[in-house]
C-alpha cells in the first residue's frame, strides 16, 4: 500500500499550459477518480506520474520518496492505457507474462494462472490480441499491469471504449480487484458516473487545475466552485443579485423572484453578483400557490424512471427530474409551483468562475528540491 | 466502381482489359517462354536444362543473387537511420527527406550510373580531389566496374525505399505499446528488443524483399558499372537476344528469372500484408523536436547521416550537372547546343534531339494508355466482388512479376514480326512502357479509392443525386489528385526506362536514357551529362507533380 502525493505540478506542451500547479494525494489503497472535460489534463497527469513525459515544475512522491529521478521501467507503476496497448505481436500469456521476468519460469507461469484467473480469461492465454473482443482486451491490459504487484496503479479511461452494459460490469470488476488487492489507483475518466460510483475519493479538473478533491458524496452535494457545481451532475445555471442578508440566510433576487441561498462562507453584500446552481432533482414542483414561485410545464423528456420536466419560469428556464410516477399528473401548459430547498443551492460570487481558486500556497522548500532534482537528471543524460 | 454503373458494362470493360492484356503481354510472353522450353517446336526442356547445367550461366545467377543480397543490405544499414529520424523526431528538413523517397522510382537508374562514373571513376571527382590533396600518382579510389561500385549504386539507389516503408511502420507502431513495456520495467535495449523490432519486421522484411526483387533485376547500374566482367541475368538475356541473337537460351533465362522474382514479390507481399496488422494507436506519434537543448548527441547523428547521404547522393548527380557544363575544364554551354542542334550524331546513328522528343512522345502515349488501366484494375481491386478477385487481381497485375528486359523480350519476339511488325517502332515501345507503370498507376489510385466511403455516395443519393452525380461531384474529386499523382509517376517512369527500351529500340526510336549510355559508352562525357542533365529535369518535374499533388491530396 503506497501513498500518491503531487504538489504544485506543471507541464506544458510547446506554448500551450496543459497543467497548471496540480496538487493531489491518494491515500495508501484508496481509489481516486480524477474526473474533466476532454482536454483537461487529466491524461497528462497520469502519463506524468508513470514517468512517460516530466513535468515542468513540482513533485511527484510515492512514499515520500520523490519519483521525479526515476525512469518508467523503475518506478513500478501499473499502466492501464486507454488503447489498451497489448503488444499485438505476443500472446495474451506473454503480454501478461512480460514485466515478470525476473521470476523463474514455475513462478511466472503460475503468476500469469493467477491473474488470468483473476480477471476471468482461463483458457485464452494462447490468443493474440486481434483474436480477442474489446472487453478481453481490457481484462488482459489489466492483468498485465496487476503481474508485476505495482505500488500504484493509473487507468486511463480504462472502459470508454466499450459498450454501456460492458462497462459496467468491469467497471464493478476493477473495484473489487482494486479493494481486494488494496491497491493505490488514480482512475481517469470522462464519464462523471463512473467516478462516483468506483471510487473513494474525487478529483474534478478543469484547464489543468484541480477544481475540487473530496469523497464523491462531497464532491455531488457540496461542490466548492461554479466549475464543479455545474459539471458533477445534471445543474441549473441561475444569475441573481444579493438583495439582502438575513442572518444565516441570504435572499437574491433571480428575474422577477427572491430565492434565499444558505449563508455558507460567502463574504457577500446587499447589490453583489451571485450565481446559483441546483441539481435538477432538487426543483421541486409543488401545486400552484405554494413553492418560491409559479412556473408553466412546457415539455418534458421521458427517460423511463424518470422525467425532465423542463419549466417557464420567473427566473428563467428550469429543468425538473422528476419521478415518472409524480411527472403523470403534470400536463403540458399547466401552471405549477416551484420549490427549491435552501440547503440544495450552491452559491458563488460572480467572477469566482473566471479566477477558479489555488489551494495551498507555494512552499519554497519543495519546488527548489525539484529544481535540483531536474538539473541534475539533465547532467545526467 | 464496379457497382457505379449498371451491371452490364463493367463485363465489357473487363473482357476489353483481360483481352488487350493477353494480346499485348500473356501472349508474346507465351512466345518467348515456348522458345525456353522447346527445341523445334517439341516440348524437350532443352535449352532450359542447357542453362541449368552451364556453369557460366549458373556463376551469373550466383553473381545476381549476391548483388542483390549485399545491395538489399547496404540498403537496410543507409535506409534504416532515415526512417527512424523521420518517424520519431521533427527536424528542418524533415519533409523533403520524406519526398526524396521516391526519388528511385522517378530518377532514371541510368543518371546515377553515368553520376557514380563521373564521380568515383579513375578520372572522377573524388579521385581527383583525393590526388591533389594527398599529392598521389595515381586514383587511390577503385570502385567502378568491380562487385563494390554496383553494390554501392544499388543501395544508395534504393536505400530511400527502405526509409519510406521502414519510416511508415515505425510510425504504424502505437508509442504506448514501448510505454506499457517500460511501466513493466524493462529498459530501453529490452523495449526495443522485444516490442519494437517484432512490430518493426514487417517493414524491414517488405523493403528488403522489394528493394531485393529490384536489384535483383537491375539492368542500366549493371549495364554500365559490371564493365565487360560483370552481368547479371538481366544483362545477359539482353546481350543474348540483341547483340547474340541467342533466342532460346535468352527465353530460358527468363524463365528462370521470372520464377525467382516472383518468389520474392510473393515474400514482399505477404510482408507488406503483415504491415497493416501493425495495431494503429488512439493517440499519434508526437514527433519530438531533434535539435533540443540536451540534444547534441541527434544533432551529431543527423548531422553525419545527412553528410553522408550527401556526398554519396548527391555527388554523383551534382557530377552530372557540373560536367554537362564543362568542356576541357572550362564552362560552356557547347553540350545542350549540340544537344539541340546537332544534325546528326555518328554515337547516335540520329539527331540526340530525336531521343528527348521520342521520350517526351512515349511519356506521353504511355501514360494515356496506362491511367485508364491502372483505374480500372485498381477500382476491381477496391470494389470488385467476383468470387476469385485475389486470384483474377494477381493475374491482373502479371507484369509487375516479369522484368523490363523480359517484358522488352516478350513484345520483341510476340509482336515484332508478322503480322504486327513493331519491332524498333515506337508503337512497340510505348505498349512496353505502358504494361511497366501501369502496376504503379494500381498502386497509386487504390488507396484514393479505398479511402472513399461508401456512406459518402449513399448520403449524396439520399440528398437527391443520381448515381452519375454522385460520381462526378463527390467520387471523381477525390481520386482527381491521385490520379494526376499516377500519372507523372507514370510519365516519369517512361521517361527514365531503359531495359525494355533497350530490347526494342533502334537508331531513330532510341529515347534519352538510351542516348546517355550510348554516349557514355562512347565515352562522350560532355554530351551524355547534358542529356542526362535534361532527364534530370524531365524527372525533377514529374518529381514535383508527384510530390506536390501527393501533399494536397493529404491535405485535403
Amino acid at each position: 500500500m503506497a501513498t500518491l502525493r503531487l504538489r504544485e505540478v506543471e507541464k506544458s506542451f510547446g506554448t500551450v499550459r496543459v497543467l497548471r500547479g496540480v496538487d493531489l494525494d491518494v491515500p495508501a489503497g484508496k481509489l481516486l477518480a480524477l474526473v474533466g472535460p476532454s482536454g483537461c489534463g487529466k491524461t497528462t497527469t497520469l502519463r506524468l506520474i508513470a514517468g512517460f513525459d516530466r513535468p515542468d515544475r513540482g513533485e511527484i512522491e510515492v512514499d515520500g520518496q520523490s519519483l521525479l529521478g526515476c525512469r518508467p521501467e523503475e518506478r513500478g507503476i501499473g499502466f492501464v492505457f486507454q488503447g489498451y496497448a497489448l503488444f499485438p505481436h505476443l500472446s495474451v500469456f506473454r503480454n501478461v507474462a512480460y514485466g515478470l521476468r525476473f521470476l523463474s519460469r514455475a513462478e511466472r507461469e503460475a503468476r500469469v494462472r493467477e491473474l488470468v484467473a483473476l480477471v476471468g480469461l482461463t483458457g485464452l492465454d494462447r490468443r493474440r490480441s486481434a483474436e480477442l473482443s474489446a472487453g478481453q482486451r481490457q481484462r488482459v491490459a489489466l492483468a498485465r499491469a496487476l503481474a508485476p504487484r505495482p505500488r500504484l496503479l493509473l487507468l486511463d479511461e480504462p472502459l470508454s471504449a466499450l459498450d454501456v452494459p460492458l462497462r459496467e460490469t468491469l467497471r464493478g470488476e476493477v473495484r473489487r480487484i482494486q479493494q481486494e488487492l488494496a491497491l493505490s489507483t488514480v482512475y481517469v475518466t470522462h464519464d462523471q458516473g463512473e467516478a462516483l460510483s468506483v471510487s473513494d475519493r474525487v478529483a474534478v479538473m478543469n484547464e489543468g487545475r484541480i477544481e475540487q478533491e473530496g469523497s464523491p458524496r462531497d464532491v455531488y452535494e457540496r461542490p466548492r466552485t461554479p466549475f464543479v457545481a455545474s459539471s458533477v451532475g445534471r445543474s441549473n445555471r441561475l444569475d441573481g443579485q444579493v438583495v439582502r442578508v438575513e442572518g444565516e440566510t441570504i435572499w437574491t433576487r433571480v428575474g422577477g423572484a427572491e430565492i434565499p441561498v444558505p449563508d455558507g462562507q460567502l463574504e457577500l453584500a446587499a447589490g453583489d453578483g451571485v450565481l446559483l446552481f441546483v441539481k435538477e432533482e432538487h426543483v421541486r414542483v409543488v401545486a400552484e400557490g405554494r413553492g418560491l414561485f409559479v412556473a408553466r410545464v412546457v415539455s418534458s423528456d421521458y427517460h423511463g424512471d424518470a422525467v425532465t420536466v423542463h419549466l417557464e419560469a420567473p427566473v428563467g428556464r428550469l429543468r425538473a427530474w422528476v419521478p415518472t410516477k409524480e411527472a403523470d399528473r403534470l400536463r403540458r401548459g399547466e401552471r405549477v409551483g416551484v420549490d427549491l430547498p435552501q440547503e440544495r443551492i450552491s452559491a458563488f460570487p460572480v467572477g469566482q468562475e473566471e479566477n477558479p481558486p489555488v489551494h495551498r500556497p507555494p512552499s519554497a522548500s519543495a519546488s527548489d528540491a525539484g529544481r535540483r532534482r531536474r538539473a541534475r537528471r539533465r547532467r545526467g543524460s | 466502381m464496379g457497382r457505379a454503373v449498371g451491371r452490364r458494362w463493367p463485363v465489357l470493360v473487363f473482357a476489353l482489359v483481360l483481352g488487350f492484356l493477353g494480346l499485348a503481354f500473356y501472349y508474346p510472353l507465351a512466345v518467348v517462354l515456348r522458345d525456353g522450353v522447346s527445341d523445334g517446336g517439341r516440348l524437350t526442356f532443352g535449352p532450359l536444362r542447357a542453362v541449368l547445367a552451364d556453369p557460366y550461366y549458373l556463376r551469373i545467377l550466383g553473381f545476381t543473387a549476391t548483388q542483390a543480397l549485399l545491395s538489399t543490405l547496404l540498403a537496410l544499414a543507409l535506409g534504416v537511420p532515415g526512417a527512424y529520424l523521420l518517424a520519431r523526431y521533427d527536424f528542418p528538413g524533415r519533409r523533403l527527406l520524406r519526398s526524396l523517397s521516391i526519388v528511385p522510382f522517378v530518377l532514371p537508374a541510368i543518371t546515377v550510373a553515368l553520376g557514380f562514373v563521373l564521380f568515383f571513376g579513375q578520372s572522377g571527382h573524388v579521385n581527383r580531389l583525393l590526388m591533389n590533396l594527398l599529392g598521389l600518382p595515381r586514383p587511390p579510389l577503385r570502385v567502378l566496374y568491380s562487385l563494390s561500385g554496383i553494390v554501392l549504386a544499388h543501395a544508395f539507389y534504393n536505400a530511400p525505399i527502405v526509409t519510406r516503408l521502414v519510416a511508415a511502420g515505425w510510425e504504424g507502431i502505437d508509442p504506448s505499446a514501448e510505454e506499457a513495456a517500460a511501466s513493466l520495467g524493462a529498459r530501453p535495449l529490452r523495449r526495443f528488443v522485444s516490442i519494437t523490432l517484432p512490430l518493426l519486421a514487417p517493414s524491414l522484411l517488405a523493403s528488403g524483399a522489394l528493394v531485393f526483387a529490384l536489384t535483383f533485376l537491375s539492368f542500366p547500374i549493371v549495364l554500365v558499372l559490371g564493365g565487360a566482367r560483370f552481368a547479371t541475368i538481366e544483362v545477359e538475356i539482353y546481350t543474348l537476344m540483341r547483340t547474340l541473337v541467342d533466342y532460346p537460351t535468352g527465353s530460358a533465362l527468363i524463365l528462370v528469372q521470372t520464377l525467382l522474382s516472383l518468389g520474392v514479390l510473393y515474400l514482399f507481399l505477404r510482408a507488406e500484408g503483415g504491415l497493416a496488422v501493425v495495431v494503429r494507436g488512439e493517440r499519434g506519434v508526437r514527433a519530438r523536436p531533434l535539435f533540443t537543448r540536451e540534444g547534441w548527441a541527434g544533432k551529431t547523428f543527423l548531422l553525419a547521416y545527412v553528410a553522408l547521404v550527401a556526398i554519396l547522393f548527391c555527388g554523383p548527380l551534382l557530377s552530372v550537372l557540373v560536367d554537362s557544363f564543362r568542356v576541357d575544364g572550362r564552362f560552356t554551354v557547347a553540350s545542350y547546343r549540340d544537344l539541340l542542334g546537332l544534325g546528326y550524331s555518328p554515337f547516335l546513328g540520329a539527331s540526340p534531339w530525336r531521343a528527348v522528343e521520342n521520350s517526351l512522345f512515349l511519356g506521353a502515349i504511355s501514360t494515356a494508355m496506362a491511367l485508364p488501366l491502372g483505374l480500372f484494375i485498381a477500382s476491381f481491386g477496391v470494389r470488385g466482388r467476383t468470387p476469385g478477385r485475389k486470384g483474377l487481381e494477381a493475374l491482373l497485375l502479371a507484369p509487375l512479376a516479369v522484368s523490363s528486359v523480359a517484358v522488352g523480350a516478350a513484345i520483341l519476339r510476340g509482336l515484332g514480326r508478322e503480322p504486327l511488325h513493331l519491332a524498333g517502332t515506337l508503337a512497340s515501345i510505348a505498349l512496353a512502357h505502358a504494361l511497366l507503370s501501369y502496376p504503379f498507376v494500381v498502386r497509386t489510385v487504390r488507396p484514393g479509392l479505398a479511402g472513399l466511403d461508401p456512406a459518402w455516395v449513399e448520403a449524396a443519393r439520399s440528398l437527391g443525386a443520381s448515381r452519375g452525380r454522385a460520381f462526378r461531384t463527390i467520387e471523381l474529386p477525390l481520386i482527381v489528385p491521385s490520379l494526376l499523382t499516377a500519372a507523372a509517376f507514370a510519365f516519369a517512369l517512361s521517361v527514365g526506362e531503359t531495359s525494355a527500351t533497350a530490347m526494342l529500340a533502334r537508331p531513330g526510336t532510341e529515347t534519352m536514357p538510351l542516348a546517355v549510355w550510348r554516349l557514355l559508352s562512347a565515352r562522350q562525357f560532355g554530351p551524355a551529362s547534358a542529356m542526362a542533365g535534361v532527364l534530370i529535369l524531365v524527372s525533377f518535374l514529374s518529381f514535383l507533380a508527384i510530390d506536390g499533388l501527393g501533399r494536397r491530396k493529404k491535405g485535403g
